[in-house]
């Protein structure tokens, strides 16, 4: 099982520094949260860990294994996945031949690669999709969508970028429980949620970022009572979709 | 020595000519993110009106230039309709496709209506030539020279102190912002497609005098635009001048020293090394020719 | 990219599909007829080769004629200074194309859109100039001859029909190979790439080695219609086997038929040259520049209404109508 390690990422664009000093760690079987207001360098850090983007300071990891240098395609294959909050659908395939452009890593075949897309399309319940052509998607379905293809890859740490986004209560529920049991296959998790209610109820840590640096660092029950995040961030909004 | 001068000098002369057709299509691309393809087949068009109105009016080529580059914008204004702006949102195959096919529709039409002999325009002063020192100097190639360089300037001069040009640089960097600001974009793309093909008309004209027209000229000259335009940098304006007067003047020293058939090989050769090095141009940001690969 | 999984459409329709290709030039046995279905072949097996990369892959090229003159020159050029047979030559020049197309490759494979494609032409025209300019190897703009010397061995028929069975095998191979790498996973993987670049790395998917891969391949079996080209007209010159407007048409044809896909180009060669055809017909050569202008014209109609290609779009439209009927 593999651990996803961050240390003292930084990165300067311009004059602006998007992201300072982040430093994590990201278990097995646990979920790390990353909020923080919009701009606060967030998906950056995304970019950072998946090797989108180069860093000017700090490193990646995972296990043992230091990701320096390597390109998101090693990275992937090495068992860090990602899925991209603006959803990348392949738009002129069909559902299933998406999830397989992803099975395909760790499949000898495209038969493989096929069995392997079905089962974790029946797991997201969307057998029912598989024909439709992506790009004719709604935009829930295009969420799980871009959930599907990544868990294809078999990845051993996984980074979700606010794939509730935009989904109604009931998809919210269902995306929630999906990812419980994410967990409980002991992948380690790192998400960037909006969404107050659900990173309460996943998260065993979260990471707050401010203007690019983390301002805290800890339990969801200490960070929440922690009174630089509450002035920062959560404030009045968490005391109301909190209770 | 003297002879390395007279290279230079008429090099930079027909260079003036080509900043000018490199202006139009770098704006295009700059703005609309697309290659017209066809843009050398706007040249070959303002040549075969200019020769018209030369040999069947008696207009003057300087003088035909007022009929001739408000022609070339409508025209512009009706295929970026027609062709461009149904393709915008299109796959990059279509949009490549598009204006290849326009390009040979065009060259095709212009065959069957004028055959392929070439047509030249004789005007009584094209010989007339002053001295300055040891150097010969047309005063036609200085003209030209002189009139396309006022046009570039003109197009910088329109860019910066019109809103329409204000218009243009900010789709140009942004166009959804834009669209946010309250530009109308499709007006943009409309005037920023027709204005490259009134330059490129522009510079139809202005060659006329100096070199015979048939279908293919505008395709034989594009090529070079396109080496102008990746070295001055996609997009930028200031590049294409400086990557057209560069390249007049490469061409104008190879074709002496290596003779006229090398002298394309030359800067096609060139074209590959930029592109392989330093695709972003001689002058030019980075920004959309590469992407990261493994 | 679906799987076929009916043997219906899978196998029999193609199969079905070339016999009655076969049997063209047998029922219309006239001598125009055969060498307009000749062209039609050997254009859709050069289609067939450019679509591989340009269609699969995304990567429009509009340099290939160089390595379809390639074929024919070093063919020929091999077979008039040294007596090797073409059958021979064939597979040099297609080596030395691929060879070329993975140089190439190695610098233009990070371009992106416009700029790839831009590089090609120059590439083209540089390869072009070159065969006009090297006048020792390649005769120069007047080109070189070959006698004709009818034998298998020198793939020189007396028989034009034979060309036409020559170029319908070509077809067939080039289609069964793409069928396979369709369905492989380089085929995905190159699809992938096409459609979103970005994604396809977060799944882990590494392309350029199969870009460059499947551009040589692209190259060398493109450069094998080219010899072919030199020993149906036993003659080559740098213009009709290098010609810009060669390239355009290996690319417009997969386009028209439906691009990215294995029979798309055999749809557009047959499409083009059933056109050209008609148009000659009908308008001989009396005005010369109409048959292209109305090949551009219809070209430029299909990139508006259907820009998937005819195949693929009346795919669509039927299956439009048998969910509506039923």
């Amino acid at each position: 099982m593999a651990v996803l390690t961050a240390t003292g990422l930084t990165k300067r664009f311009g004059g602006l520094t998007a992201v300072k000093n982040v430093s994590f760690i990201a278990r097995p079987g646990e979920i790390l949260s990353i909020i923080g207001p919009n701009g606060a360098g967030k998906t950056t850090v995304f970019n950072l860990l998946t090797g989108f983007v180069r860093p000017d300071g700090g490193s990646v990891s995972l296990d043992n294994q230091d990701f320096r240098g390597m390109s998101p395609e090693s990275r992937c294959r090495a068992g860090l996945a990602r899925t991209f909050q603006i959803v990348q659908p392949f738009r002129g395939l069909s559902v299933l031949d998406n999830v397989v452009m992803g099975a395909m890593l760790r499949a000898r075949s495209i038969e493989m690669a096929r069995e392997i897309a079905r089962q974790v399309l029946s797991d997201l319940d969307m057998s029912a999709l598989c024909d439709v052509p992506a790009g004719q998607l709604p935009i829930g379905d295009r969420k799980r969508l871009e959930m599907a293809k990544v868990l294809a890859t078999s990845p051993r740490a996984l980074l979700l970028d606010e794939v509730m986004g935009g989904l109604i209560p009931i998809e919210v529920k269902r995306m929630i429980d999906f990812i419980r049991r994410l967990r409980e296959r002991g992948i380690a998790l790192v998400v960037i949620e909006h969404h107050m209610n659900a990173v309460m109820q996943l998260s065993d840590h979260i990471l707050v970022l401010q203007n690019g640096e983390p301002i805290a660092n800890g339990a969801p029950a200490e960070v929440t009572r922690d009174p630089v995040v509450l002035s920062a961030y959560l404030g009045a909004n968490f005391a109301l979709s909190g209770s | 020595m003297d002879i390395y001068i007279q290279l230079a000098l008429s090099g930079l002369f027909i260079g003036g000519v080509y900043a000018l057709i490199s202006v139009g299509l770098t704006l295009v691309f700059g703005v609309l993110r697309v290659v017209n393809f066809a843009h050398g087949e706007y040249l070959t068009i303002a040549m075969y009106l200019t020769y018209f109105m030369f040999q069947r009016v008696g207009i003057d080529p300087f003088v035909a230039s007022i009929a001739v580059v408000p022609l070339m914008f409508v025209l512009g204004l009706a295929t970026e309709r027609l062709l461009i702006r149904p393709t915008l949102e299109a796959p990059h195959v279509v949009q490549v496709f598009v204006t290849f096919a326009l390009s040979l529709f065009l060259q095709n039409l212009l065959l069957a209506l004028f055959t392929s002999d070439f047509r030249s325009v004789r005007t009584p002063y094209a010989t007339a030539a002053f001295q300055i020192g040891p150097l010969y100097v047309s005063w036609l190639r200085a003209a030209v020279f002189v009139v396309a360089l006022a046009f570039a300037g003109g197009l910088a001069a329109f860019l910066k102190y019109t809103y329409m040009g204000s218009a243009i640089r900010a789709t140009a960097q942004d166009r959804r912002s834009a669209r946010l600001v309250g530009i109308n974009v499709d007006r943009v793309y409309a005037v920023t497609f027709a204005l490259g093909c009134a330059l490129v008309g522009a510079a139809g004209i202005l060659l006329s005098p100096l070199f015979s027209v048939n279908p293919y000229t505008g395709a034989d000259m594009i090529l070079v635009s396109f080496v102008i335009v990746v070295l001055g940098g996609m997009g930028s304006i200031a590049g294409a001048v400086t990557a057209g007067l560069l390249i007049g003047v490469v061409e104008s020293f190879t074709g002496y020293l290596a003779g006229g058939e090398l002298k394309q090989l030359v800067y096609f050769v060139l074209f590959m090394i930029v592109l392989a090095v330093r695709p972003n141009g001689l002058f030019g940001r980075k920004g959309a020719e590469v992407m990261d690969v493994t | 990219m679906k799987p076929v999984r009916s043997p219906l459409t899978g196998l029999l329709l193609p199969v079905a599909g070339f016999a009655v290709l076969a049997a063209l030039p047998l029922i219309f046995s006239d001598a125009f007829f055969v060498a307009a279905v000749t062209l039609a072949f050997l254009g859709a097996a050069a289609s067939l080769a450019w679509n591989l990369s340009g269609g699969y892959a995304g990567q429009l090229s509009l340099g290939h004629a160089a390595f379809y003159g390639l074929g024919a020159y070093v063919s020929t050029i091999l077979f008039l200074k040294a007596g090797i047979s073409p059958l021979i030559g064939m597979w040099l020049g297609a080596i030395v194309s691929a060879a070329l197309a993975v140089f190439l490759g190695a610098i233009t494979m990070r371009l992106k859109g416009s700029f790839f494609v831009m590089s090609t032409l120059a590439f083209g025209a540089v390869v072009h100039i070159s065969a006009i300019n090297l006048r020792d190897l390649t005769g120069g703009p007047s080109g070189l001859a070959i006698p004709l010397r009818p034998s298998p061995e020198n793939l020189i028929f007396a028989k034009k029909l034979i060309y036409t069975y020559v170029a319908l095998v070509l077809v067939i191979v080039f289609y069964a190979i793409t069928r396979m790498i369709a369905a492989s996973k380089i085929g995905y993987a190159l699809v992938a790439f096409r459609e979103n670049h970005d994604a396809a790395r977060a799944l882990g998917i590494r392309t350029l080695p199969l870009r460059i891969g499947v551009f040589a391949l692209s190259a060398g079996l493109i450069s094998i219609c080219g010899t072919v080209h030199a020993q149906y007209y036993l003659y080559v010159d740098p213009d009709s086997v290098m010609g810009l407007n060669l390239s355009l048409n290996f690319a417009l044809m997969a386009i028209v038929g439906g691009l990215g896909t294995a029979y798309g180009p055999i749809v557009g060669a047959l499409l083009v040259s059933v056109v050209s055809v008609v148009m000659q017909a009908y308008l001989g050569d009396q005005i010369s520049g109409l048959t292209q202008l109305a090949y551009a014209a219809i070209v430029i109609l299909v990139l508006l209404v259907a820009p998937t290609g005819l195949g693929p779009s009346a795919h669509a439209f039927l299956k439009r109508r048998m969910t509506w009927l039923s």
